[in-house]
């Protein structure tokens, strides 16, 4: 009787998860679709159904010229963030290199800040006159590269996106079984070699997870293809589509639409490829039922070089990126003209704090990040435990639909969410509060939290939930008792990147955010359209130091640590 | 064209001459009789949303002289850019709360506005204070009259040459040959109405040998192009760009009046054609709160408001506000630097969105972008 009851609330429960995951996902996903069926903007009455709007993406050579240079961007990017993302993360969980807890904060760094600060830190430190570049250039003589081409925008985006691989990975990385590295060198393998043949094939999911999250967010950039691609005559997917969708004279919402569902395929082909590549995961399981104590690789005589070679790294293309902008804040201008002590100043942040609406917007920005980043870590752990870990029928599509947020440029995110509103009753209560944001940011962001806790999940070995359940624990029980508590570390990671994620987001929030619902991200873009990069920049700092203080009280309160 | 303005001019001095109008709550003098009743129903009203390109600090000086003349209304503004409009219409569509009143720039998008009936068609007690080109529409007002200038970095543009006409631009560049390729800069005007609209506008205005489209191409080597004018100006700082043509004077006039950067850059107006870029603004036809939109609208073109607006770099629309009334140039102290002749005003007609349209594609002809 007792194991009955047990049994009908855990599928109470996961039905709700499934139901809440869809419903979420789907709210605006549907207005989308219909949306890519019509000519004319939704908003305009008697369109007809028509698939002009695909018909006329087939035809369009501008847009074919910019699939070409996003596709070639998309992988250039992705394979930058994959190299360093996860050379950090073996390094820093694998091996005795020293500072290494240091080179895994700093690796973080870039995901703390909007990419519109960061492509402003790339220009001051990497452009023609980036005080990077005429150090450089005083050193060595030439300059080899130039920032604004396809090749140094792929790697300033694909620096942007190390910290998630690196996030990822470096939960996996920890986890492996070290008798499995043991093995290879009583064997005979050396350090490298260890790495090379054990260590990385056992973090497969994890760089799985990551390199396809990326791909599908290099694709869905902006600011950064915006800035540094733009200025050289460069046309992107979202630069195209914004063009075309939002600022032409006629807006042809159905066409941003169409590329939307385009991108919903592409990725349900990614998660298709995915899941063949992983093929049995039973093979990633390195969390199983018997302890032991992990042993780190010994680099030996490189230790010294390779720390210093990546601290070197780091230093160039983080923390001097991300100084940029720092130091812009405190000053009134940023020149080589004119010495930095003489235009000190603290009018960037004085032009924040003197309004009401963007202090305003600083305390909704806490509340949405906190909040949100609570709430759907909740939602994504809850709908990973139901796809990979319960007998409910059709669990495994959670795992596409956990997806295909990516696939929607955020813009759309909130238009679709507006049309919901009106659809669904009851959620017009929302509008124009912070709540009808978290909502979105949440759907927004649903695919970063729940690659943060799959590949996690994927290295518990089920005996653990066959042992609790001959123990008469019913599945609330083992996800509760068992499981939780071994997905620590994957939970704080994917709480903290819905977080810098939330502190971050404008693109979701242009059609929802009201007088009295304000966030940085639109006070951000208030002060990016009426050119004062100044206060932008000192937006950004707040933002770093909104993330440092996080991390700082998680780290006292819970004593969690995210990857250093 | 000058005739007419210094018409309204003289006009509006006489209403602002008129004494003890602005007493609280009270309509001015020269105001309709049944302008009270429109003070009173605003008493009634809930609070006035109003969608606009301005930002809070824009709105500030503005909103605190409504706001002493009329304490009762509570004025909310979203700052809104390139979804504006798309932003209206899905709320509309969907009966959610939206804007009670406009404020922004384009004109394609104005003339479909109006064309799809959501303007409120209001005559203004200002409206004989404004000139022509300011009220294209019934119920559509000039808020502020916007100039292209040309910015230029001192350091850069050797021993005091001044960037003060484009012909000096294209000699500048010429002059400099290979050393000048990529150190210029403009406005992307082949990517949207928005930047095509700069330059439809320099072909209104421009009175200088050739036309508008040779000199872009005679430029373009030398030119990367921006979609942003704070990256243009950040740029002019660091030297990466050793001059900004037909860039936006919002952006530059707050940051060059004081400070590092008003010893490193220099601006000035086009003497061979100075382009103005009109901002309007109207009460939309579906407000909740319409006599308080129309009470804000009144005060945005009364002299006070017209100067409040222009602390944060908009040039108002009136001609009776005297240099050093505001802390940039007047309209007055334009016309009066580059001559009559050389000015264009893009006004909101069906005429000039076409050519806007034109305007984006000959851009990318000739840059070959």
């Amino acid at each position: 009787m007792h194991a009955r009851r047990s049994y009908v609330s855990a599928r109470a429960v996961q039905i709700l998860t499934y139901a809440l995951v869809g419903f979420l996902v789907l709210l605006p996903i549907v207005p989308i679709v219909l949306q890519s069926f019509r000519a004319t903007p939704l908003y305009d009455p008697g369109g007809a159904w028509t698939l002009s709007e695909y018909v006329a993406l087939w035809h369009d050579a501008t847009f074919w010229q910019a699939v070409r240079t996003t596709l070639i961007f998309g992988l250039l990017s992705t394979a930058i963030s994959l190299a360093i993302g996860l050379a950090a993360a073996i390094l820093v969980a694998r091996t005795d290199l020293p500072g290494r807890w240091l080179v895994g904060f700093i690796m973080l760094w870039p995901a703390f800040v909007s990419h519109l600060v960061l492509a402003l830190g790339w220009i001051t430190a990497f452009g023609p006159s980036g005080f990077a570049t005429l150090w450089l250039k005083e050193i060595v003589g030439e300059i080899p590269w130039t920032l604004y081409s396809l090749g140094g925008l792929s790697f300033a985006a694909g620096t942007s996106m190390a910290p998630l691989t690196y996030l990822y990975c470096i939960g996996a990385a920890r986890t492996i079984d070290s008798t499995l590295e043991s093995a290879a060198r009583i064997a005979g393998a050396g350090p490298i070699r260890a790495m090379w043949t054990v260590s990385l094939p056992m973090l497969r999911p994890a760089v799985l997870a990551s390199a396809i999250l990326n791909f599908v967010t290099s694709i869905e950039l902006l600011a950064l293809p915006l800035l540094l691609g733009s200025p050289s005559g460069m046309e992107f997917l979202t630069t195209f589509v914004y063009l075309r969708g939002f600022e032409a004279s006629t807006p042809r919402h159905g066409l941003v639409a169409a590329v939307a569902v385009v991108l919903l395929f592409a990725v349900t082909a990614l998660v298709l490829i995915q899941t063949k590549l992983l093929g049995d995961t039973r093979r990633f399981v390195t969390v199983g039922g018997k302890a032991t104590r992990p042993r780190l690789i010994s680099l030996g005589i490189w230790r010294y070089p390779i720390a210093i070679g990546f601290f070197a790294f780091e230093a160039l293309f983080i923390v001097a990126v991300l100084f940029a902008p720092v130091v812009r804040s405190f000053v009134d201008v940023l020149t080589p003209f004119v010495p930095i002590f003489d235009v000190l100043t603290l009018e960037n942040f004085q032009s924040i704090f003197g309004y009401d609406q963007f202090i305003r917007s600083i305390w909704n920005t806490v509340l949405v990040a906190l909040i949100g980043g609570f709430l759907g870590t909740c939602l994504i752990a809850a709908a990973a435990l139901v796809s990979l870990r319960s007998d409910l029928p059709g669990a495994a599509g959670l795992g596409f639909l956990a997806l295909y947020p990516r696939a929607v440029p955020g813009v759309l995110v909130g238009m679709g969410i507006v049309w919901a509103v009106a659809w669904v009753p009851g959620l017009s209560l929302l509008q124009n509060t912070i709540a009808i944001l978290i909502v979105a940011f949440i759907m927004r962001y649903l695919p970063i939290g729940w690659g943060a806790i799959q590949p996690a999940l994927l290295q518990i070995s089920p005996d653990h939930d066959r042992a609790a359940r001959s123990a008469g624990a019913g599945w609330l029980s083992v996800v509760t008792r068992v499981l939780l508590p071994q997905l620590r570390p994957a939970l704080g990671a994917c709480f903290m990147l819905l977080f810098v994620h939330f502190i971050k987001e404008y693109a979701a929030a242009v059609f929802l955010f009201a007088p009295g619902s304000e966030v940085i991200g639109t006070t951000m873009l208030t002060f990016w359209f009426k050119g004062d990069l100044g206060a932008v920049a000192a937006l950004g700092t707040l933002q770093i130091a909104m993330v440092l203080v996080f991390m700082t009280a998680y780290r006292l309160i819970a004593g969690g640590r995210f990857g250093g | 064209m000058i005739r007419k303005l210094l018409t309204g001019a003289a006009l509006a001095f006489w209403i602002a001459a008129v004494p003890g109008a602005l007493a609280q709550g009270v309509a001015p003098a020269v105001y309709p009789a049944n302008y009270s009743e429109l003070v009173e129903a605003s008493k009634k009203e809930p609070s006035l949303l109003v969608y606009s390109v301005m930002a809070p600090f824009n709105w500030k000086p503005v909103l605190d002289g409504f706001q002493k003349k009329y304490p009762w209304i509570k004025v909310e503004t979203l700052d809104l850019a390139a979804q504006l409009w798309d932003r209206f219409y899905t709320e509309k569509a969907n009966n959610a709360r939206t804007a009670d009143m406009i404020a922004t720039l384009g004109v394609d998008r104005w003339i479909e506005f109006n064309g799809k009936g959501e303007v409120l068609a209001y005559k203004s007690p200002e409206d004989a204070a404004l000139p022509a080109w300011a009220k294209p529409m019934p119920g559509v007002y000039a808020l502020s009259a916007d100039p292209l200038i040309n910015v230029w970095n001192k350091r850069l543009v050797p021993d005091g040459k001044r960037m003060d006409t484009m012909k000096a631009v294209l000699d500048f560049a010429l002059e400099q040959g290979d050393k000048a390729k990529g150190k210029l800069t403009t406005f992307d005007g082949g990517v949207a109405p928005l930047f095509g609209a700069w330059f439809h506008g320099w072909s209104l205005a421009y009175r200088g040998e050739g036309d508008i489209w040779q000199i872009t191409g005679k430029l373009a080597p030398f030119s990367r192009y921006e979609r942003s004018g704070g990256a243009m100006l950040e740029k002019l700082l660091s030297g990466e760009y050793a001059v900004a043509y037909l860039t936006s004077a919002i952006t530059i006039y707050p940051k060059v009046a004081s400070g590092a950067a008003k010893s490193l850059l220099e601006w000035s107006f086009v003497k061979d054609g100075q382009p103005l870029f009109p901002r309007a603004m109207a009460v939309t036809k579906i407000a909740k709160a319409p006599a308080s939109a129309k009470l804000l609208l009144d005060h945005i073109l009364t002299k006070e408001g017209q100067i409040a607006f222009s602390q944060g770099g908009l040039t108002p629309v009136r001609m009776d506000i005297k240099a050093g009334e505001i802390p940039y140039p007047t309209l007055g102290e334009i016309y009066t630097a580059v001559g009559e002749k050389n000015i264009g005003v893009l006004e909101f007609s069906d005429k000039n969105a076409a050519e806007i349209l034109k305007a984006v594609g000959r851009f990318k002809e000739v840059t070959g972008r």
